[in-house]
């Protein structure tokens, strides 16, 4: 059983039902529409002065709208009315009580207004404080311990044992392990699982790894059920003399996505009937008839990205690549647009000569540069009819929260034959990714990033050896060499080699 | 808090805007004005206000208040929320006891961030796939075999499979099975403890050479 106010709401929801709250809150407090919007601007100031301030309530037994303190407070008093709506927060407040009251029923009602409201503003959804359910401040009441995790201790840190060449992997999940918003989703327990048994779910063993890293002890890890697990879901990593951190890296988020996208279709069938019920709910919400609308523009959204499946690992780790192809003859331009999970740069020379990039930047701009496809790579233009040469021009529509950039220091001159390039590549603590976006100008955002985790590869192309730095706190980083983890220098990390580089948003939008 | 001034300031920043402009007669008081009250007419006030810097400076001041005074009602509004449902002292809790120095991170050579001499310890790990102790340095080579894959190891695994069927997988007639006969030609033999070294196991000083073991397996 959810809040129910107080006594005087129940009082006046028995006698008005809750019609007039969805009205007043999808019109004067999410304001769901330009409609909204308008009559929200035109008419929604106090009545006895006029302002047009952010703190005006609205009263919820006639049409009256005051400031906070004296303007409403005379109004309730006067007419008797005890219920009002504060617009700003969207809070219900009853005079009798002189209070702020909390109703469950008017939350849910609020929340689809706000989100009708971010879809038709095309925002992200304001931010939300956490309401723990009546059983979550159960058990935080009967555990009322808490781990504080500081700046200058080591929980969260575990060294990880090789398990004959695995540093590839220990150093994947290193980075994996300090990505803030995947560490947000573990820790809250977000994961729930609908597999039998918890010890054959790849998720679930990643759930236990977090708690295995925050849980104070400081021995090395082994990593062995989730090697086992990898293997089972990835067949063509199987095998001891796989090695490439990089691969690894995008087979286990293939594999995490995977049974991602699993575990949702299992909980979708199962809630099919409350989903049904709930969305017949929202429709009324914003008492203007969209909420049907609103459905369907979300399955086609669903329709065209059959990759995006909105999992934790595709929240995070999914990003669009346009695609531009101009042909030179009508200038036409053919766009597709791709998702993708990481940025593999050239660090070679470009065929057609010009200088070595030096710094992740230069890989960047050259990765973004149009690209002449030259005669032999002509392609039908569908308004010429005809094979055109074209140009070939590659930006970022749209940026995952965290932005991954593979380096790539492996060529292969052949199937057998490969060499190493160990060129030193500068990249940045901070990067801006503005100038790569494909709408720069009118692109809604903020693209900077903080630079997290660094793997590095040591060796040589036949023999060598996976380390990594990550970011542990915001200017502590520290140095992961299998089981031993020793404190690094920020220089240390920028002067490496560089082999993956992740970057974690700094802004992040809520939705 | 400051209601009754941020109000006051809302109805000066209107009547400044009718002075300047005598088109918009927002006076409040009656509901009836507003109906006066159009897009068309906001949005010239709004770029009245652009042009002029000192009207300008003084809607940029309000709008930082009005902001302020709404982001401060915002905490209020969730800590009064919390406060009134008991998750303000759920929330809460107490810190965990004792930990102050034991986490602390330590820097120095020869020691690992925890403070431990970072000499490689040896640990065991149980084989999610045949469920018997392995090195846990050795795993990745055991596992390879153990799932079939690599060399010489599917006719192992096959053979293990046919056997795990045959006895209906007791640990003890498979591990027989494979000291027996299959022992000899596979290199990673000594990573699967017969019966007789498990037992010596669980006492924490078996292992395959004569390294101590610290006997944790998990």
């Amino acid at each position: 059983m959810g809040e129910t106010g107080c006594k005087h709401f129940q009082a006046y929801v028995k006698e008005q039902s809750l019609d007039t709250f969805r009205i007043i809150d999808a019109y004067f407090s999410a304001c769901v529409n330009k409609d909204a919007r308008e009559k929200k601007a035109l008419s929604c100031c106090c009545f006895e002065c006029g302002s047009y301030g952010l703190q005006v309530y609205a009263c919820l037994h006639c049409i009256y709208f005051g400031c906070r303190g004296a303007h409403i407070a005379t109004h309730l008093r006067a007419k008797k009315h005890s219920i009002a709506l504060e617009l700003s927060h969207g809070t219900l407040y009853c005079n009798s009580c002189r209070d702020f009251i909390y109703d469950t029923r008017c939350r849910e009602i609020a929340g689809v207004n706000r989100r009708l409201e971010a879809k038709d503003l095309s925002k992200s959804l304001s931010w939300q404080p956490w309401i723990p359910t009546p059983k979550e401040t159960n058990l935080l009441l009967a555990n009322p311990r808490r781990r504080r995790i500081r700046a200058n201790e080591t929980i969260g840190l575990r060294g990880l044992i090789n398990l004959g060449s695995t540093c590839f992997m220990n150093c994947i999940v290193q980075a994996l392990i300090h990505t803030p918003l995947l560490s947000d989703y573990f820790l809250s327990e977000r994961h729930e699982c609908n597999a039998k048994s918890s010890l054959k779910c790849l998720v679930c063993e990643v759930s236990r790894l977090f708690q295995e890293f925050y849980s104070g002890s400081r021995s090395p890890l082994s990593l062995h059920r989730l090697l086992h697990l990898i293997w089972n879901h990835a067949k063509h990593l199987a095998g001891y003399e796989q090695q490439d951190a990089h691969e690894f890296f995008i087979a286990t988020l293939d594999v995490l996505h995977r049974h991602c996208i699993k575990a949702k279709t299992e909980v979708e069938s199962a809630n099919k009937l409350n989903n049904a019920t709930s969305s017949s709910g929202s429709g009324t919400g914003g008492g203007s008839g969209s909420g049907g609308h609103n459905t369907n523009t979300n399955t086609n959204v669903n329709s065209n990205c059959p990759t995006q499946c909105n999992c934790i690992i595709d929240q995070i780790f999914t990003g669009m690549l346009q695609s531009d192809v101009v042909c030179q003859e009508c200038k036409g331009v053919s766009t597709t647009i791709d998702p993708f999970w990481d940025i593999s740069l050239d660090l070679g020379e470009t065929a057609h000569g010009g200088s070595t990039p030096k710094t992740l930047i230069d890989c960047l701009e050259r990765y973004t540069r149009a690209e002449h496809l030259g005669e032999y790579g002509k392609i039908k233009c569908s308004t010429c009819k005809s094979y055109q040469e074209s140009t070939k021009q590659f930006s970022l529509r749209t940026l995952p929260s965290v932005a991954s950039f593979h380096l790539k220091r492996f060529e292969h001159v052949s199937t057998l034959i490969g060499k190493k390039v160990s060129t030193f590549i500068s990249f940045p603590v901070e990067l801006d990714m503005t100038p790569f976006m494909s709408e720069k100008n009118n692109a809604y955002g903020d693209f900077r990033y903080s630079l997290y985790a660094v793997v590095n590869h040591v060796g040589t192309i036949d023999s060598g050896h996976y380390i990594a730095y990550v970011r542990h706190h915001k200017d502590t980083w520290v140095k992961c060499d299998d089981h031993i983890i020793t404190t690094a220098t920020l220089k240390q990390v920028l002067d490496s080699e560089g082999y993956l580089l992740f970057y974690h948003k700094n802004i992040l939008e809520y939705e | 808090m400051a209601s009754s001034s941020d109000s006051t300031l809302a109805a000066a920043n209107i009547d400044a805007k009718n002075e300047k402009n005598s088109n918009i007669t927002v006076s409040g008081k009656t509901s009836a004005n507003n109906t006066k009250m159009t897009i068309a007419t906001i949005q010239k006030a709004y770029h009245d206000i652009l042009k002029d810097p000192t009207s300008l400076d003084e809607a940029a001041h309000y709008l930082y208040q009005s902001l302020l005074d709404d982001a401060v009602v915002g905490v209020f509004l969730e800590i009064h929320h919390l406060h009134r449902t008991g998750n303000l002292d759920a929330l809460d809790g107490v810190p965990e006891e004792g930990t102050d120095a034991s986490y602390r991170i330590v820097d120095m050579p020869n020691y690992d961030i925890f403070g431990i001499s970072s000499v490689k310890k040896l640990m065991d790990c149980t084989c999610p796939n045949c469920d018997r102790p392995v090195s846990a340095s050795r795993f990745a080579p055991h596992l390879e075999k153990c799932m079939g894959m690599g060399r010489n190891s599917s006719r192992i695994a096959s053979r293990r499979l046919a056997t795990k069927e045959g006895t209906s997988a007791s640990s003890s007639s498979s591990s027989s099975y494979l000291q027996t006969t299959v022992g000899t030609d596979d290199e990673d033999d000594i990573d699967w403890s017969s019966e007789k070294r498990r037992k010596k196991t669980n006492q924490g000083n078996r292992n395959n050479g004569s390294k101590k073991n610290n006997g944790k397996s998990f």
